[in-house]
């Protein structure tokens, strides 16, 4: 067996085996996914541009001061069969077929062609999604700089217009982001690298991953990696896991309230503290967008969902025919809660040419539905089962229910705040103020004596199968309500009927 | 930051030093415990080696806050269990190979632990199950808390917890079991 001082000697030797055939390689280098970044191909990025500013004039570098400079010798690496001569000659004319040098890459020129983003205020993403792959931004001072070490690869270097990328930055205002866009370059020296240009520098970045991840009956695809300007509430529940990788849903926050279910993928051969590595995936429409009853998801054929939706922007899709029927052995879901509040079953002869957006996922009887917002209103939702959609209309009227977790006073009183940001205005409400009258029929109806102009109601639903287990507290004028379900073991407690009044202790437990 | 993670900063920022250190640190304990895994000391030492490599070329970024330890366990075991995927047909070795490899694998063990009683609850713990003998061994012989040996063996803490339960009732079986047949010897 080896000692510890052979085994580094021979992983030294091996490290530098390994750069010197990467190098070699050069140009024509693909990098095997989940291998990484090609350390040598950085390394010898940071060499020429460290080392060997007298080669470059103009620009700059991720910020730093670079020269380029088209004359500078041609090199075993650009004149490799697979990269002709003709492919690197210096351009003169900017044309969307030609590569551009990155002296011309920062011209005025170049602006009205491309995309180039000129503000100053933008940062430097993390990562890019170009063309299906990953690419991380290099930070020039991270590496380590050896002399002559791949010192040619960026000489001459043209950078050819690759397509648009898209990235999520901080806006201003705190909790704001903002999607930024702008074109991306491969870069002929290197198919492993690609650049943008951000406030008259060349950001360089190199290649990860792929940002395409299957597993055995889904596909995932990378709409954006993880940034650090969202939130993520990753659940506990794994929901695909192999040898390589874990999937867990997640759901995203971001933009201020928004809220969307995602994946995220954990690669266990780059280790925990890879967790930014990992990335969220946006399932898209012919895969992974609807589940079916038994909450698996769609398998990744194309034919099961895009003949049912058509994918619109932003996550809403039109529906444009259904697929399958029920088989009239099992039942379909005749209501579903959502949010605290209840959905009914209705006929969707007049919903054909609905719009709908994903929401999240919930649970109804023990399965997993995909939930859409109808035509943007949130009073309608949709899931998918049995391959067709059915929708659910909330009404007013009230539904009682039993499944919704019941609530203490207590619980109900910290829920003001929320209410006041969401439904009503609720400031001047106190737990002694909420003094209503009883109406005797179905609802009991609780007036709150405030302001005449703004008045809210209490309602307590009274005579269903659960005895009183509903409060709903409305704004009478815009009708926007809370329901608030309350377990019907201790209702008694805290409301009470005083005459014809009814009061509502909210300070007892 | 622990010591480990010190050096592999220092490899990262250019000093080849930074290697060497890593590699006096943890190259035994990788061994022991891979040997663990795919039983056989030559493997579990090219394995070794090819962590070590790995941290080296992909130059993973190292978050501070973790302990650089658990994390080279988890990309070790990893290699491992890839490994074990890849080479599932069972190589024959003549029996002259065989006993080298018993003898080395004994001589190394002696070398890195060197209480008996160690080395022998470390053999009766090797013919486990493989999940129970590597929790039994970041536990009892690396020191990890089950938090840290959750995040080797990508389970969540109360799964560690429950597998370190079961493993520690079959260790104590077998325990018992050796015990008594060792005494009628």
């Amino acid at each position: 067996m080896k000692t510890d001082r052979e085994m580094t000697e021979s992983l030294l030797k091996r490290r530098d085996e390994y750069n010197s055939a990467k190098l070699r390689r050069g140009a024509n280098l693909r990098l095997i996914p989940k291998i990484g970044v090609p350390v040598c191909a950085a390394v010898g990025l940071i060499t020429v541009l460290s080392l060997n500013k007298n080669l470059f004039t103009g620009g700059s570098i991720n910020g730093k001061d670079i020269n380029l400079v088209s004359s500078a010798p041609q090199n075993a690496l650009l004149t490799d069969k697979n990269y002709p001569d003709q492919l690197i000659e210096k351009t003169t004319s900017i044309s969307e077929n030609r590569g551009y040098s990155a002296e011309e890459l920062l011209s005025e020129e170049i602006k009205n062609e491309h995309e180039i983003i000129v503000q100053d205020d933008v940062g430097i993403p993390e990562k890019i999604i170009l063309d299906k792959v990953i690419y991380s931004y290099i930070d020039l001072y991270t590496f380590s700089v050896r002399e002559n070490e791949g010192k040619d690869m960026f000489d001459n270097a043209i950078f050819y217009p690759a397509g648009s990328v898209t990235f999520e930055m901080p806006g201003e205002e705190k909790d704001y982001t903002r999607f930024i866009s702008c074109t991306a370059f491969d870069m002929i020296s290197s198919e492993d690298f690609a650049a943008i240009v951000i406030n008259g520098s060349i950001q360089i970045y190199i290649k990860e991953r792929s940002a395409r991840f299957e597993t055995e009956d889904t596909i995932f695809e990378v709409e954006a990696p993880l940034t650090e300007f969202s939130q993520y509430k990753i659940s506990d529940q794994i929901f695909y896991e192999d040898d390589e990788c874990t999937v867990l849903n997640a759901e995203e926050k971001s933009s201020g309230d928004v809220l969307k279910d995602i994946w995220v993928v954990f690669d266990k051969d780059m280790g925990f503290s890879q967790g930014y590595l990992c990335f969220s995936s946006y399932p898209r429409q012919n895969y992974g967008l609807a589940t079916d009853s038994f909450g698996k998801v769609m398998d990744k054929s194309d034919n099961v969902l895009k003949h049912f939706l058509k994918n619109g922007s932003d996550n809403y899709y039109n529906i444009v025919g259904t697929l399958w029927t029920n088989n009239g052995k099992d039942e379909k879901t005749e209501s579903l809660n959502y949010l605290g509040k209840t959905y009914e079953k209705v006929s969707s002869e007049n919903y054909d040419n609905a719009t709908l957006r994903q929401l999240r996922n919930i649970n109804i009887n023990g399965n997993t539905y995909t939930l859409f917002e109808v035509n943007g209103r949130s009073d309608t939702t949709a899931i998918i089962e049995y391959g067709e959609l059915s929708f659910f209309h909330h009404t007013y009227e009230i539904q009682l229910s039993n499944t919704i977790e019941p609530i203490s006073a207590k619980e109900l009183w910290a829920l003001k705040e929320d209410l006041k940001n969401n439904y009503i205005n609720l400031d001047s409400i106190s737990p002694e103020s909420i003094n209503a009258y009883y109406d005797g029929g179905y609802n009991a109806q609780f007036y709150y004596k405030g302001d005449e102009e703004e008045q809210y109601a209490v309602v307590i639903a009274v005579d269903g199968p659960n005895g009183a287990d509903r409060l709903t507290i409305a704004d009478m004028n815009s009708e926007k309500r809370v329901d608030i379900f309350i377990g019907t073991d201790n209702i008694d407690d805290y409301i009470y009927f005083d005459g014809d009044k009814v009061k509502i202790d909210f300070d007892k437990q | 930051m622990d010591k480990g993670a010190e050096s592999y900063l220092k490899y990262l920022s250019g000093d080849d030093e930074g290697i060497e250190e890593i590699v006096v640190l943890y190259r035994e304990k990788l061994i022991f415990f891979l040997n663990g895994i795919v039983k056989n000391i030559h493997t579990a030492e090219e394995l070794t080696e090819d962590t070590f490599f790995k941290l080296m070329v992909k130059k993973p970024k190292f978050t501070p806050n973790h302990s650089f330890k658990t994390w080279l366990f988890t990309v070790a075991r990893n290699l491992a269990l890839d490994f074990l995927r890849k080479n599932s047909k069972k190589t024959m070795l003549q029996y002259e190979d065989m006993e080298n490899e018993l003898y080395e694998e004994k001589e190394f063990e002696s070398n890195v632990v060197k209480e008996e009683e160690a080395i022998f609850l470390h053999k009766i713990m090797k013919a486990l199950p493989s999940q129970y003998y590597q929790i039994l061994h970041l536990i009892y012989f690396e020191g990890f808390t089950a938090e840290e040996a959750a995040r080797v063996v990508n389970k969540t803490k109360r799964q560690t917890e429950m597998l370190l339960y079961r493993a520690k009732n079959a260790l104590r079986a077998r325990l018992e079991k050796e015990g008594f047949e060792y005494e009628n010897r």
